[in-house]
């Protein structure tokens, strides 16, 4: 099982450590910064020095390591070390170098009641709390800095989204929201042949929630009545082809009703990941035209045709390809709102649009100049193509939810419920 | 400056001081933070301990946590001091009015890691198994761990295992998977004690719905373990089970498949089978879509479980889900292909090459390396889609991009030898692509080819001699494809490839540095001078046809690592007991593999699942003469020792047979060889070593030479740690005086034993026993010469009461050295055939151990012993066997041979002397006999 966990700044200074068992050799956290610090280019998540497997992460800005000597199943390991990491940020509201240094007796005291002899014990944060004595002392800072880009800024309605969790449940103000926030992200892959059909197509989705909600009520999610679970289904209604939930939540009645029975814990916490594999309408069509104009320059004119309607809008869509080695330079053609640009070292094009309009088309046209004299290879290094955007309040999936019943509270004057949609690409790639 | 250093350092302790003996709680809290503090960063605050000690004592349970956090940290360091707070512990163990406070003791308790707290401890823990609050049960069942890793005996002595299985029954679900990850803990210890039954099925499968992620695992990882016995409950553990694949926790999924995939084998109904398959598969594709990290990890899995049941993505749709995306990390895009191999077939082939095609026209070279071997075994694997796979090859190869011809002519190379006759119109393809093979793994496949083609390659000779232009400077692979290659073509060709065959055979014989290649010259040359034909039939003889079937993983291997499956094991590819090394044995095995070192490291990367290192060229090349390779198998077994693996890979056979698909897939070669380390490090697996009983040496009623008694020896020779040492009890037996002045000496031996050291300076008081070791010198110049039977040494021990003379009867085993140089099968086999049999040499053994049931566990627990298989054969007589060979300290060689028949199993010991023939089945029959 595990033995040390210890968490070190980016520097290699100790923030904390613990031993679950044998002796806390100084020398172990050492080995693992030297190791890290000296590894021929990024070292891998899991390595091996010396009887000692290390498991790491860098987050903010800090080294978050378990390591055992036994044998672990690395899965295990890495679904531990998350979830420790989530029930400090549930505690410290923001997970940061200071926040952790101002609270260590508390984390200490975290790490005791969630591991026992390196065996997990008790990891989510309502759990744990009934054992843990300590308060955080919550360290201020702008929200902003804290949120991971997804989180646009326009949609976070409250700063209850950064808040430590256990304040909110144990000081006795009256005055704190009743809030609970809904996400249901979709998470795209998508492979265009260049032909521009689709070659293989999916969509990893998960809904997350985060609830600020006195007494953790017990929750009524009921999500679309067309949802099919398993196998294929037919055009115009979602199929699911697989799904998985997590504790948290009684899936019982899933199959029958669409609905789950959710006792939610404090703080941040998944309901369910879906996976749909299969047709379902991309949000983009990519077209590509690619033209010798002469043997030193190919013109290469991009369409994207936005497929979704039009009262929706993609935020910072980024789209990019490689370009020849050859390329002595790129000059582009696109409407004076959009930026493209040529990175040179990395061979590659980039086309950002600002906003996407749904909808609309837009197009870029791309003159390559080449160093010397295209051969047939040289087109075939244009691409793919592959895009990086955001769609807000909207998803391909067609997972939506029918309502969120809170037990114990009138629909009408209940607690603020959030509810948003997001489509994200993961990998959506067009072959030129 | 040190000295004000010092002050400022020693004030700082005092004002702490001061603040702990302070009235006030929350002064006191604010020191003891500080402490803590400074502890995290190192500090030495280990003078505080009695000062902290002193606040332990106090009603506030935040103060107490602190204290208790201090005292953990420091336990093992000032055992003696720890047990001072003993006491507050108890009380603390006993305060009925706080569950928290009860099992916060035990906790910590179990913490102090020193023998003498077991005294204490196990009052309070009884208590706390018996607890009525869940949360003092659940940490009773870890501390009980903590116990046996403290003193396994002491902790069976008080039957806390025992309360161990008690606890499976408790309401608690917690307390049930606590209990359980202990259980199974002290299961990898001391081996498998507890026996499934219908009754604790049933709980734990009860308690598996209820508890935590972290418990699932536990139980499930138990079950996978201990399979009941009755195939209704089987089948009943697989429904209540098959709802935990929809969990989120990746490592709940990949218990729950292992525990089913096991319990499927003892599912006789086809329908059945078909229908748990099928719940399986959605979920391991649904793996593919979490973090990087754990898809690595899952498609590891995924593809042992793709072999063990080949069935469960048969549906044909499934290879879409292993295409590589765009922004997939490369590891595991490289592992996504090997999935895509082993998934693709006749309906999905062409899909499938349309999509590699694709990424063989990606950046990243290694990755594109792969998509390309991938369409050479897709070609060996599908025949009748051979064709197409050929097709896209050749495509490949008139790209001239540099990387993509070099692997392209390593995998035609393997096609080729395949489907011989079929594809020969391509190879002017690759001949017109020479320039581009800048490697020794390419330019050893062209050269293959253009020697197996001589006849139909117009330039042969000419290939061949602008290959040999720069002979020296190749690597070895290279100049060995060259000889042969030349050899073929003169053998086709005579008089043309005269001059050539002359020259190649001067460069190997006279100017290669490497022996194994001058000697592979001389026999060619001799062979072409003497017996031309002979040479003939030999070189130029038909080939076995390979197939994808090598790159299997053996059955036995592979069920093994299905019972590890979601462990590093799984990763590595490597059989858990094949690497039965324990921990303290793990450095010298590092040690032996020196050489090794580079590719370990590498290793160690690329399981870790984010580096996958390129494997240019054989690095390590350990050459092997194997002249007349006739019965070397081309495909190696995955699961042979490391080092035959290297070896079989290095030789780059006589008859040309070439190399298999399997040796030319870097992959497979990566994946074999150094990654026993990572096994070595986690291995559950106790060294089996048997330990020679203690013979009495003196009893109380010997005298000395001056006429006294008194004193009692037992003791025997040991091998600890690959050394040879001399354990000894030395009891006094007298009432009043003490013994003390001890040396000892040993009569001249055949083996050139004497004592290293002498024993310590000591004295053994009346009634008191002392155990020494002593640490025993091998003369290893003692060369070659046969000890009498039995061995026994003659040895005097001097002590105050006179001179004692007694003699130590030696077994072998102890004697018996690990060999750090390879295994020469040919050789030994050729030994075994030199040395004439004799009745004597056959010996029935009487008394085999019901543990040893299977001739693999034989094997390992003969390993353990420094007793090394070689290969397995069948006697004159048609019965199995197993051959084992050993080297005696003063470098004699033993070969064992051990036969199954009727149930009898009889060794057959061969040796150049004689006299180790009774030693060795003395001390093999010894060994086997061991439970």
């Amino acid at each position: 099982m595990l033995e040390q966990f210890f968490i070190l700044s980016d520097r290699g200074d100790t923030i904390i450590t613990k031993a679950f068992r044998g002796e806390l050799n100084r020398k172990e956290y050492e080995v693992f910064f030297r190791k890290v610090k000296f590894w021929k280019g990024d070292a891998p998540p899991v390595f091996h020095s010396d009887g000692v497997n290390y498991y790491f992460t860098k987050k903010y800005g800090m080294f978050f390591v378990l390591t055992s000597k036994e044998l672990c199943s690395p899965s295990f390991v890495f679904d531990a070390l998350y979830r420790t990491m989530k029930v400090f940020r549930d505690y410290l509201g923001v997970l940061d170098e200071e926040g952790i240094r101002k609270n260590f007796i508390l984390i200490y005291e975290i790490v005791d009641e969630m591991y026992d002899f390196g065996y997990p014990q008790i990891m989510s944060t309502e759990v744990v709390k009934e054992f843990v004595i300590n308060e955080a002392v919550v360290v201020s800072k702008p929200p902003s800095s804290a949120k991971p880009s997804i989180w646009n800024k326009n949609t976070v309605s409250s700063s209850a989204v950064t808040r430590p969790v256990s304040s909110t449940l144990s000081t006795k103000k009256k005055t704190k929201r009743q809030e609970i926030f809904v996400d249901i992200f979709d998470k795209i892959t998508v492979l265009f042949n260049s032909n521009g059909f689709v070659i293989n197509s999916s969509i990893d989705g998960v809904i997350q929630m985060k609830s600020y909600l006195t007494g953790n009520p017990e929750l009524r999610l009921a999500l679309n009545d067309n949802l099919i679970i398993g196998g294929s289904g037919e055009m115009g209604k979602s199929a699911i082809t697989d799904c998985s939930f997590y504790e948290c939540v009684d899936p019982t009645n899933f199959e029958n009703t669409k609905t789950l029975t959710i006792t939610p814990p404090d703080g941040e916490f998944l309901v369910m990941n879906y996976r749909i594999t299969g047709e379902f309408q991309t949000p983009f069509r990519v077209y590509t035209f690619i033209d010798e104009v002469n043997p030193f320059q190919l013109q290469m004119v991009l369409k994207v045709r936005a497929t979704f309607p039009g009262d929706h809008y993609a935020k910072n869509t980024e789209i990019k390809f490689p370009v020849p080695k050859s390329t002595s330079s790129v000059s582009f053609e696109a409407s004076p709102t959009q930026e493209a640009s040529y990175n040179k070292s990395e061979q590659n094009a980039k086309w950002v649009v600002k906003t996407f309009q749904g909808a609309r088309e837009y197009s870029l046209t791309a003159k390559i100049s080449l160093g010397k004299a295209a051969e047939s290879s040289t087109r075939k290094e244009i691409g793919p193509i592959s895009m990086n955007f955001d769609i807000h309040m909207f998803n391909v999936s067609g997972v939506t939810v029918k309502y969120l019943k809170i037990a114990g509270s009138t629909s009408k004057s209940g607690p603020h419920r959030w509810v948003r949609y997001v489509t994200q690409s993961s990998s959506y790639v067009a072959r030129t | 400056m040190s000295i004000n250093f010092q002050n400022s350092k020693r004030g700082e302790l005092n004002e702490l001081r001061m603040e702990l003996l302070s009235v006030k709680i929350p002064k006191k809290k604010e020191a003891l933070k500080k402490i803590i503090a400074s502890m995290t960063l190192g500090k030495d605050v280990s003078p505080l301990f009695t000062d902290v000690l002193k606040c332990m004592d106090t009603p506030n349970i935040e103060l107490k946590k602190l204290v208790y956090l201090y005292i953990i940290n420091y336990a093992k360091s000032q055992p003696d001091l720890a047990i001072l707070a003993v006491n507050t512990f108890r009380k603390d163990a006993r305060e009925r009015s706080n569950p928290l406070m009860r099992g916060l003791a035990v906790r910590t308790m179990g913490c102090i890691g020193v023998e003498s707290i077991i005294d204490y401890i196990c009052e309070p823990l009884k208590d706390a198994l018996n607890d009525e609050d869940p949360y003092v049960r659940k940490t009773a069942a870890i501390s009980i761990i903590k116990v046996y890793d403290i003193s396994a005996e002491r902790c069976e002595e008080l039957e806390f295992v025992d309360s161990l299985v008690d606890l499976l029954s408790d309401g608690n679900a917690m307390v049930v998977s606590n209990a359980v990850a202990s259980l199974m803990e002290i299961t990898n210890r001391r081996g498998k004690f507890f026996e499934m039954d219908g009754g604790s099925l049933h709980k734990l499968l009860t308690a598996l719905s209820e508890c935590t992620e972290w418990g699932r695992i536990y139980i499930l990882d138990f079950l996978a373990t201990h399979l009941p016995e009755d195939t209704r409950e089987i089948e009943s553990a697989i429904q209540r089970v098959v709802p935990h694949l929809s969990h989120s926790n990746a490592a709940v999924v990949l218990s729950a498949s292992k525990v089913l995939i096991r319990y499927m084998d003892y599912i006789e109904d086809e329908d059945k089978i078909k229908s748990i398959c099928r719940k399986l598969a959605p979920p391991l594709v649904s793996l593919m879509s979490s973090n990087p990290e754990i898809q690595y990890i899952a498609i590891k899995n995924v593809n042992l479980i793709i072999q063990k049941r080949p069935d469960i993505f048969r549906k044909g749709d499934e290879i879409k889900v292993f295409y590589c995306n765009f922004n997939d990390p490369l590891y595991v895009k490289l592992e996504k292909l090997e999935i895509m191999i082993r998934l693709v077939d006749l309906k999905t082939v062409d899909q499938f090459l349309r999509e590699v095609k694709e990424y063989a026209q990606e950046l990243d070279v290694p990755f594109v390396r792969k998509a390309v071997s991938a369409i050479g075994r897709c070609a060996i694997k599908l025949d009748k889609a051979a064709d197409r796979c050929v097709q896209a090859l050749i495509e490949l190869v008139r790209t001239k991009v540099e990387y993509l011809v070099q692997e392209s002519v390593i995998v035609i190379k393997d096609v080729l030898r395949r489907y011989p006759n079929r594809y020969e119109s391509i190879i002017k393809d690759f001949c017109d692509n020479l320039k581009a093979l800048n490697f020794a793994d390419e330019r050893a496949a062209m050269i293959w080819i253009v020697g197996e083609y001589a006849d139909k390659i117009s330039n042969c000779v000419l290939l061949i001699e602008s290959f040999a232009e720069n002979f020296k400077e190749e690597a070895t692979i290279v100049q060995h494809a060259i000889l042969t290659a030349a050899v073929k073509i003169f053998l086709k060709l005579e008089d043309e490839a005269e001059d050539m065959i002359a020259d190649i055979l001067k460069l190997a014989t006279e100017e290669a540095e490497n022996p194994d290649l001058r000697n592979r010259g001389y026999v060619y040359w001799r062979m072409l001078v003497n017996n031309p034909d002979m040479a003939r039939e030999f070189v130029l003889e038909e080939k076995p046809i390979i197939s994808t079937q090598s790159e299997n993983i053996d059955p036995t291997l592979l069920d093994s690592l299905i019972a590890y499956l979601g462990t590093l094991f799984s990763i590595s590819l490597k059989a858990p007991s094949k690497t039965v090394i324990s921990k303290e044995g793990a450095k010298e095995r590092f040690d032996l593999e020196e050489h090794e070192e580079v590719e370990v490291q590498e290793e160690v990367e690329d399981s870790s699942g984010v580096k996958r290192t390129e494997y240019e060229g054989d690095t390590n090349v350990q050459t092997f003469d194997d002249l007349i390779g006739l019965g070397d198998d081309p495909e190696p077994e995955v699961d042979n020792s490391n080092q035959e693996k290297n070896t079989s890979d290095a030789i780059d056979d006589i008859l040309g047979l070439g190399t298999s698909a399997t040796d030319s897939t870097p992959s497979q070669t990566q994946d074999n060889s150094g990654l026993d380390v990572l096994g070595d490090i986690s291995s559950p697996h106790d060294s089996q070593y048997c330990r020679v009983p203690e013979k009495t040496l003196v009893s109380e009623d010997d005298e000395s030479k001056d006429g006294n008694s008194g004193l009692e020896v037992k003791g025997s020779f040991q091998r600890e740690n690959n050394k040879l040492v001399l354990e000894l009890k030395i009891r006094n037996t007298t009432q009043i005086d003490s013994i003390g002045n001890f040396a000892i000496k040993f009569d001249k031996n055949s083996f050139g034993l004497n004592p290293a050291e002498q024993m310590g300076d000591f004295s053994v008081d009346p009634q008191e026993t002392r155990k020494e070791v002593v640490e025993i010198n091998v003369n290893e110049n003692n060369n070659n010469k046969a000890p009498g039977m039995p061995i026994s040494i003659m040895c005097a021990l001097r002590t105050s009461i006179g001179v004692f003379v007694f003699q130590i009867p030696v077994m072998l085993s102890v004697l018996i050295v690990r060999q750090s140089s390879m295994i020469n099968v040919k050789e030994m086999r050729e030994l075994w055939k030199v040395i004439e049999g004799d009745e004597e040499m056959y010996y029935t053994v009487s008394n085999l151990s019901i543990n040893l049931t299977t001739p693999q566990l034989i094997k390992e627990r003969l390993l353990d012993n420094n007793i090394f298989f070689m290969e397995e054969g069948r006697t004159d007589g048609g019965s199995p066997c197993l051959y084992f060979n050993a080297k005696v300290s003063n470098n004699l060689v033993v070969l064992i041979q051990i036969t199954f028949k009727d149930g009898d199993c009889t060794l057959c010991v061969k040796c150049k002397a004689s006299p180790l023939i009774k030693l060795t089945q003395q001390c093999v029959s010894f060994i086997l006999s061991q439970n």
